[in-house]
């Protein structure tokens, strides 16, 4: 969008919302993420636009003395006095979010939400598409009583990280969707610690006891802040293993010659380690090489697992 | 005095809104002044045209009633007013509620300028007020108006609202330049043209759909002349669309939702029996069904080879479609895994274990 065109843009909601006994300058900017001397540069210009003729009512009256004072009030609008239909990027952001708050919402509004999706952004129903990992209905459910009546939950989980199934006694703190995936951050009860669960992996949560009060903690850090403050590595692979670029979301990848060299962050070495022994013939270097020998030793005692093994003949 | 080309843009919307009847460029030009002060002629039908499509981009929308001889033999032009502008809207407080909720939680780099633009037009003509951020107001939506109940019981000792637990993403960061012109094209239905894995391709969109996280778009690709599906992240943007809206219709939903097959993992079509430590192996048992001692023992009668699990470990059928994947998964496991049969796939894992456990001597070199 050209200078201009976006101006007037931003101008076809600023009028409107002016016009009903007006809004603050600053509000206006905040909704339209632009600078306050913007919102106030848009509105003087507006006041030379209109019918010519130079009568009363012609030209789009800006109050200048509330201008001054922060506040935008627009007594004439002349026609522009609603705001222009969504654009397909409004309807599309709408839905999106919409999509993704249904996808998590408690049964007694997941119904709400489906009104205002159908509401809001009909017009692109066939047409955008939004499947998450978010576990199934039961484990959301109840996470989502036990956050709201804040109470334990009895889990069983398949991580990852660890590759083993666990059954901790957890105190539900936040629950959120990023990149698709549904995370809930809890207290472990055993070990005081707060750890994030994908909800995908929760096998089954029960409602447990109620929980402890707890002063601090809740607002702990997120994946992102995690995976700003982890370790990184850096693997070379061959086109094959590639994937693990786009897989793991690299801090920074570029081909070399007929490799990939491949930044990595690293949350839990657990992971790493796995990943590397996945990657097999497909990696070529690690670098630290910490995590490959580790990742060698459970190879060799894989080996050796297969040498105790009893044959039948 | 010139006027700046976003009043001009302004003047001529003003002029086509107030006019009940069409009207021909000649009129148009007495109300929009800086078109007065210029010279009739090809540069200024230029300036003309380029403004309508301008204003049609935004949203206003613009009819044409084409040249009479009654006219000066000109098309002559008039705003919709009931196209362009955005109806009033009625939400529940609730749906407002809800509404503001998934604005402030949800967050897409590529559109998020997007979201807080549709809030702003649609506070503008709610009858409802849309209640502005405020950390207290998920409560209100988590509960809902069912109970009438605040959720006061939540208040003391600390426990996080709502609007403050969640966070909602939807996929992966897209740069909006493949983004944005992709949603106009799936809505318009007009041709998509942008390159993948370095060759150009001319898409007719049908769906964006994500899965975990990913972006994908399906449509028909006019050189392959056959249905594909593009992952957005992999799109070498800009995107361009070409040619006009409406240009292609959307075959129906079983069409579409076989294209979208692609996206999952083939189906399974072999069965590997692996043996995996107790609560370890959870990505492999995810896709796997626990096999009895007693199915165990009626494969073994068949098949000679067979060996025997150690103590603590459980043994799994794994359905796998690609061997060379299903040995990488179970290497992954290390000494929590034990491949039973089929041979090819146990020759395989041993073969990239003992390349693993090689790493011990060469340090992980490029070979």
């Amino acid at each position: 969008m050209s200078k201009s065109v976006e101006q007037l843009a931003r101008l076809a909601i600023e009028l409107p919302l002016a016009a009903d006994g007006g809004v603050s300058v600053l509000d206006l900017a905040q909704r339209l993420s632009v600078s306050p001397r913007q919102v106030v540069a848009d509105l003087k210009l507006a006041s030379y636009c209109g019918l010519p003729g130079g009568l009363p009512g012609d030209l789009i009256e800006v109050d200048f003395d509330d201008l001054a004072n922060g506040w935008a009030s627009v007594h004439n609008p002349t026609q522009f006095d609603r705001p222009l239909a969504l654009t397909v990027g409004e309807t599309a952001a709408l839905r999106l979010a919409l999509m993704t708050l249904r996808q998590v919402s408690p049964d007694d509004q997941a119904e709400a939400v489906e009104g205002l999706i159908d509401l809001l952004s009909h017009r692109l129903a066939d047409i955008i598409e939004v499947r998450l990992s978010v576990g199934s209905d039961a484990v959301r459910q109840s996470i989502n009583q036990a956050i709201s009546q804040r109470r334990g939950l009895a889990l069983v989980y398949n991580g990852l990280a660890r590759g083993t199934t666990t059954r901790p006694l957890v105190d539900p703190q936040r629950l959120w969707v990023e990149e698709g995936v549904a995370y809930l951050r809890a207290r472990d009860r055993a070990s005081g610690q707060a750890r994030t669960y994908r909800l995908d992996r929760i096998e089954q949560a029960e409602l447990a006891d109620s929980s402890p009060e707890v002063e601090d903690g809740w607002g702990a850090d997120s994946w992102s802040d995690r995976l700003a403050a982890a370790d990184s590595v850096c693997l070379t692979v061959t086109t094959a293993g590639a994937w693990v670029a786009e897989y793991y979301n690299a801090l920074d990848a570029r081909p070399e010659g007929d490799h990939w060299r491949v930044i990595l962050p690293v949350v839990n070495h657990g992971w790493l380690q796995r990943l590397l022994a996945q990657l097999g013939p497909d990696l070529l270097s690690a670098e630290p090489p910490d995590d490959a020998l580790v990742a060698a030793d459970r190879a060799q005692a894989a080996l050796e697992l297969y040498g105790l093994a009893i044959h039948h003949s | 005095m010139a006027q700046s080309r976003t009043e001009r843009l302004v003047n001529l919307a003003i002029a086509l809104q107030q006019s009940k009847r069409f009207l021909t460029f000649h009129e148009i030009r007495q109300m929009v002044s800086d078109y007065a002060d210029q010279e009739e002629g090809e540069a200024l039908d230029k300036t003309f045209d380029r403004d309508k499509e301008e204003l049609r981009r935004l949203g206003f929308d613009i009819e044409v009633a084409a040249a009479t001889a009654g006219s000066d033999m000109r098309d002559a032009y008039r705003i919709s007013r009931d196209q362009s502008y955005l109806p009033a809207l009625d939400l529940t407080a609730q749906q407002a509620v809800l509404l503001n909720l998934a604005a402030t939680l949800w967050h897409d780099p590529s559109l998020d300028q997007g979201m807080s633009w549709a809030l702003a037009k649609l506070d503008a003509v709610s009858r409802t007020e849309l209640p502005t951020a405020d950390p207290g107001l998920a409560e209100t939506a988590s509960t809902g108006d069912s109970t009438g109940e605040p959720a006061s019981e939540s208040a003391p000792g600390g426990n996080p609202p709502l609007a403050q637990s969640w966070a909602l993403a939807t996929g992966r960061a897209v740069d909006a330049q493949v983004m944005e012109p992709l949603l106009q094209g799936l809505e318009q239905a007009q041709l998509a043209k942008f390159g993948y894995h370095g060759r150009p391709r001319q898409l007719e969109p049908w769906r964006l759909a994500t899965r975990a996280g990913a972006w994908y778009v399906l449509g028909y690709e006019r050189q392959a002349a056959a249905p594909r599906l593009y992952k957005l992240s992999r799109i070498e943007g800009p995107v361009r669309l070409a040619g006009p809206p409406a240009a292609f219709s959307r075959p129906d939903d079983a069409l579409i939702e076989q294209g979208l097959r692609q996206i999952e993992p083939p189906a399974p079509r072999e069965t590997v029996f692996v043996a995996l430590r107790a609560d370890a192996g959870a990505a492999l048992r995810r896709a796997a069904r626990p096999v009895s001692p007693e199915q165990l023992a009626d494969h073994r009668a068949d098949q000679p080879g067979w060996i025997t699990p150690p103590q603590g470990f459980a043994v799994w059928a794994l359905g796998y479609a690609r061997l060379d994947r299903v040995v990488s998964d179970i290497c992954a496991e290390g000494p929590d895994a034990l491949v039973l049969e089929p041979g090819p796939v146990r020759d395989g894992v041993i073969a990239q274990l003992r390349l693993v456990a090689s790493w011990k001597e060469h340090h992980v070199q490029v070979g």
